[in-house]
Order: structure tokens, then sequence, then C-alpha cells
């Protein structure tokens, strides 16, 4: 097969943006959110700045080692963890797993872009009022995002949409179709998701390489680091500046944004004039950042006068099984998040809960096996465990995490960071809804391996969680959210804000798809306020 | 490079042996990953580990090289609570489990793209998993 010869790096002068340029949009943030809009915005001829806390990152920085990775990539600066939830007491140090580099966390994401359904944006009017829920409904209809939902697809080239052909299946994929075949699920196949299954768009397809979330060396895997920054560079019309961490918004007399103050790779503080602010820090940076930006005028934060900002934040409900079977799967070999069963993702509360869940196969090497398997475990049972581990095939559910308000992102009241700014604090509880639906997930997870044939099975507890939303969230109303339809807060014009924080609701899938569906719009929208004068 | 005294060193390999007992794992294994552990401390860790390992000596009698197996697992119980425990737990699960002699037990083959992924090396050869009923 051909192979793609694809370069990231690049050798030819980038455009740059001064300091006191005041016609830029800058861009805060290079993820899915953040890249999504530089390229979009750019391609229209819209000059911007992207400010980047991470480094800039080459193909050849990617290497097929779980641990060091982690350590090169992810987001490591401090976050406390409050609450009941699991997390605060396993992962009470790290309860996210995001990254910290241009590309933002589509640099680990696994690739997963499972279907919205439509009664998602409006779980209030659905669901009802859930009590300790402070569930609304998105200030736009699934109608209104569809055909910019399906250019997201296209432009990620997900797998069985739009033409991009279904992967073929893993040893760890056979296991989790036969399980849905024999629980009599129907809607199943080797899944949704942002990873070529034939060369297109410039990047090769799929290898099976298994170090989905280390970086994809062979670029088979979409992010923005490999599509979206690259592209926008090459318009001419964007600048990137990477190791530039934002410690503030300002804003001017009357109220708008005028400038960003960062600190720049050598640790000197720069000032960035904007014309417009698209904040794309992901939901706890985000939130953290405009909370930080508070002033006499915005004592609770700037664009925060709803007082929701860094409230309302949803994660997912997750669980990850594993079962030991009596032949090898070898599950490291192939796609890490191989396969997807949609008959749960639907509204039906005879199961004991509102909201559905994804069902996929989930496979991970050696070294990251024997930490989230059972973290903290040690002795006979967990190295008895370890040692069937070319026996073991994993599956994972990813479900809709109702909006609780007081699940948020706030300051931390004594901790600072390196800048002098406080850390942020998670307060993370789980609803009745999550538990119900966990068990109810778990049960059938376990009950479809041992169908399959497992000897012997273990449920794992929830891991650092890699999808984070919500705290910014869109509202009709700006007493209770931060942003209109458009993600363009309530209070200040010429702020938006572009990453998952808008969401009003987690819906059952994988956030990234969407979150890039938002991007297009809000991009179209800001353009023609532009072209129009408005902004 | 911090190098442990004999009897700290011994100690944190026995209790590796018991955190991970693999039977086909050889002693010089563990001892390899303490020693690597050794060589990266800062002075904090370090006197964390010697503070640790002198409390649990003072435990019972003898110290716990000397316990049997199932003495030494129930020591290692009544501190599994401690930051001396959990922190060279995760050194040692690290290390450990990210060792390629290690991965040579486990069937573990590492990593892949450098040999063209898995995609013609056995991804989906698992011929003995029916794909009907």
């Amino acid at each position: 097969m051909n192979k793609i010869r694809r370069t990231v790096e690049h050798d030819v002068a980038m455009t740059t943006y001064d300091y006191d340029d005041d016609t830029v949009v800058v861009v805060i943030g290079s993820g899915a959110g953040g890249g999504t809009m530089a390229d979009e915005l750019s391609s229209k001829g819209v000059n911007v700045v992207v400010l980047e806390a991470g480094p800039r990152f080459k193909e050849a920085d990617f290497i097929n080692d779980e641990w060091a990775m982690w350590e090169r990539f992810t987001w490591h600066d401090k976050r406390t963890v409050t609450g009941s939830s699991s997390i605060a007491k396993n992962f009470s140090n790290a309860p996210t797993w995001i990254c910290k580099g241009v590309g933002g966390t589509t640099l680990h994401w696994a690739g997963m872009c499972p279907p919205l359904r439509p009664y998602e944006f409006k779980t209030r009017t659905t669901y009802g009022a859930i009590e300790g829920a402070n569930l609304a409904d998105w200030p736009l209809s699934y109608e209104e995002i569809e055909s910019d939902y399906i250019r997201a697809q296209i432009k990620l080239g997900v797998t069985g949409r739009n033409g991009m052909p279904l992967s073929p299946g893993s040893n760890n994929y056979k296991i989790l179709a036969l399980a849905a075949r024999r629980q009599g699920y129907i809607d199943y196949d080797t899944g949704n998701l942002a990873i070529n299954s034939i060369p297109a768009d410039g990047r090769n397809a799929c290898d099976q390489i298994g170090f989905c979330m280390q970086g994809c060396k062979s670029g088979a895997k979409w992010s923005t680091f490999n599509s979206e920054i690259p592209r926008a560079e090459r318009s001419g019309h964007c600048e990137i500046r990477s190791r530039c961490m934002v410690i503030r918004i300002e804003t001017d007399q009357e109220g708008r944004i005028k400038e960003v103050l960062y600190i720049d790779g050598n640790g000197d503080v720069r000032c960035q004039r904007a014309r417009i602010v698209c904040l794309a820090a992901n939901a706890i940076e985000s939130a953290r950042l405009l909370l930080n930006s508070e002033s006499n005028i915005n004592p609770n934060g700037l664009a925060n006068h709803s007082g929701q900002v860094g409230k309302n934040y949803m994660r997912h409900v997750v669980g990850f099984i594993y079962g030991v079977f009596e032949n090898p799967i070898n599950m490291y070999r192939g796609r890490v998040c191989d396969g997807l069963i949609r008959d749960e993702a639907k509204n039906d509360d005879s199961r004991g809960f509102v909201g559905g869940y994804f069902t996929a196969g989930v496979a991970l090497g050696l070294p990251f096996f024997a930490a989230f398997l059972n973290p903290g475990a040690w002795g006979k049972d967990f190295a008895e465990w370890m040692e069937n581990y070319d026996h073991v095939g994993g599956i994972h559910f990813n479900g809709e995490d109702l909006a609780v308000e007081t699940n948020q992102v706030a300051l931390h009241p004594t901790e600072k960071d390196q800048f002098g700014l406080p850390i942020p604090t998670l307060n993370l509880d789980d609803h009745t809804n999550d538990l119900s639906m966990r068990t109810y997930a778990n049960q059938r997870s376990v009950a479809g391996l041992e169908s399959a044939g497992a000897i012997r099975v273990f449920e794992s507890p929830p891991t650092p969680a890699s999808h984070n939303l919500g705290t910014c969230r869109m509202s009709d109303s700006p007493e209770n959210g931060v942003l209109n339809k458009w993600g363009q807060s309530h209070e200040i014009s010429n702020l938006f804000v572009s990453d998952g924080s808008q969401f009003v609701s987690s819906t059952a899938a994988n956030p990234t798809c969407l979150i890039v569906a938002l991007a297009i719009r809000q991009s179209r929208y800001i353009q023609a306020q532009m072209t129009a004068g408005t902004l | 490079m911090a190098i442990f005294n004999s009897n700290l060193r011994e100690t944190l390999i026995a209790i590796s042996l018991e955190m991970f007992p693999h039977k086909f794992i050889e002693k010089s294994v563990y001892a390899r990953i303490v020693d690597s552990i050794g060589e990266d401390l800062e002075e904090r860790q370090r006197t964390q580990l010697e503070t640790g390992v002198k409390l649990l000596d003072e435990k019972y009698e003898s110290s716990f090289v000397e316990l049997t197996n199932t003495h030494k697992i129930a020591a290692l119980k009544s501190i599994e609570h401690t930051a001396f425990f959990q922190d060279f737990h995760g050194s040692v699960l690290r290390s450990l489990y990210s060792d390629p002699e290690v991965w040579l037990h486990f069937g573990y083959e590492g990593p892949s793209s450098d040999l063209g992924g898995y995609i013609k090396r056995g991804f989906n050869d698992a011929s003995w998993i029916p794909d009907d009923q």
C-alpha cells in the first residue's frame, strides 16, 4: 500500500500578527474547539491568533509508550477534587486526563464519534424535572445542528458515515460482537471513529498500531494537530503561538473584550489585543479563566452575571469491564476502542434511569492495564488477574451524565499555581441516575462478556475523565446560562466559548464531533457578524 | 545517583515481591526495578522510603525481611493506607509492567508502529471466536 508521507512541521514563513493588532480573533486553545475555529475562520479570510498553553509536538515525539506519552502531553497542572464520586477517592490529584499541546485533547482521544439522538437537545422537556438535577433544553435543536454535524463527521473522516467505510474488527471487537449477538443487540458494528479505514484527506489508513491514545504515529486518527492547525497556517491567516498560557481576559470601559494577557514561552507577560475572543481551553480551564478574570465590574468573574460559570459540570457515566477467556485475545493489537453497540443509546426509563449509553470495546497495553484494572490493588489476587493479560478482552460504556448545579469547577480558596492564580477545584457527586445507569450498564456488560465465554470478569472503577463539559452552558435566557445559541456570551458580544463548556446536556456520545460541529456553526456566525460590522 | 543501603534495598525488594507476586519473574527483575526507582529520587521521597521501612521493621520482633510470607502480607496490609506504601506501590507498578523483559512473560508485544502496526501481525487472528451465534 502506498504510504502518504505526512509532515506537520513546516518550513515556510508563518504569518505573524502584532500584539497591538486589534482586528484579530484570538482563539484560546487549539483542540477540537479552538483548532476548528482557527481553521474555519482563517479559511474565510479572518485573521486568527491561537494561544496554546502547551508545546508544539512533532509526530516523531509520539512514541508507542503509554507512560512516556502520559508524561509528555498530559495537562499535569494540579486540580483538586471533592465529592462523593469515586474519582475523588481513586484519582484525587488527577481527576481528569486531558492534554497540553497544540492539538489539545485530540492528541490523545481514541476517535469515538457515536451518533447523537434528537431528544438529547431537549433533556428538560423529555425527562421532565428530575430532582437534584439542573436540566435544561439546549437553545438549539438537533435539526439546527444536523448539517454542521454531518460536516464535522466528514471533516473527521468518521467510519461508517458519509462514505468512509467501517474498519475491520480486531480480536477484541470479535468478543464485543459475539456478546452483542448473544444478548440480542442488533445495532452494532466496528464503530463510528475518526480513524481512516482508507487513505483520505492526505492521511494514511489505520495500521492497527494500538497506541491511539499516545499520539497516532500513522496520522490515520484525525486530530486538529494533523489537520486543522496545519491547514489554518497554510491559509496565511493564522498564527499559532505555543507555550502561551493565558492568565486573564481584559475588558475595556464599555465592558467589551479588549485584550488577552498571557505568559509566553520565555516566561514574559504579553498582551494581545483582540477584536473577538474565542475561549476553547477545555471545560475546566475555560471556566477557570473566566472566574480568574474578575474585576470591579465583574466581581463574580467575566461573563458570569448568571452565576453559572463553572457549574453544571458534566462528564459521562462510564465503566470498564474485562473478561478472561479460554484462548488468547491479545487485545492490545489494534484500535483502543474498537466496536460500538448502539441499542442502549435511547431514552427508556423502564431500565430505571433516563438517558442512554453506548458500549464499545476497550483495550489497554500491559502498563495501563496494571494501573487501571483495580487502582491501588496488590498481592496474590491482583497478580493472578494480571497473569491472564493476553487472554483478556475489554469493553467499556459511555452514557449520559445529568447536569447537576453543584457539580462544578471553582477557584480553590487557597492553593495557587506557578503564576499566583487560584487553581481549579472540582466537585463531583454522583446523581442517582448516574448510579442506576452505571449499575445497569455494568450488569449488561458482565452478562455480555459471560455470554461470549468469559470465565471470569472484573468491573473496573471509572477513570479520570477526558470528557469535560457544561461549565459555561448555553441557554435561552441570560439568567440560567452563560452563552446564547451561538456560543456567544449573553453579556459580552465579542466573547465566545468554543469548547465542550457550551454543552447543556452531555448526550450519550463522546463529545468531540459535536464540539467540532458547534465550532463550524459558530465560525460562520462570527464571520457573518464581522462582515455586517456588528462584531 | 542514590544507592540504597543493603537493608533498605533488600526490604524494598521484599515488599515489591509481595505487592506483585509473579512466580515466573525472577527476583533479579524486582531488584532491577528497585534500583531504577532509587536512581531518580528526590530527597523527600528518599526520606519517605527510609522512614517507611524503618517503621515497618519496628512493627514486629523480626525485621520485615525475616518475617514469614503471611506475616509480611499482614504487615503490608496494616500500612497500605500510608503515603509510603502508596507511593512505592505506584512506582513499582509502573516500572514493573513497563519492563520489556516482564512483557515477554505476559505476552505483551509493546511498540508496534516501527513494525507496521498489527494489521498484518495478528490483530484479528482469533479464529476460535465464533462469528455467528
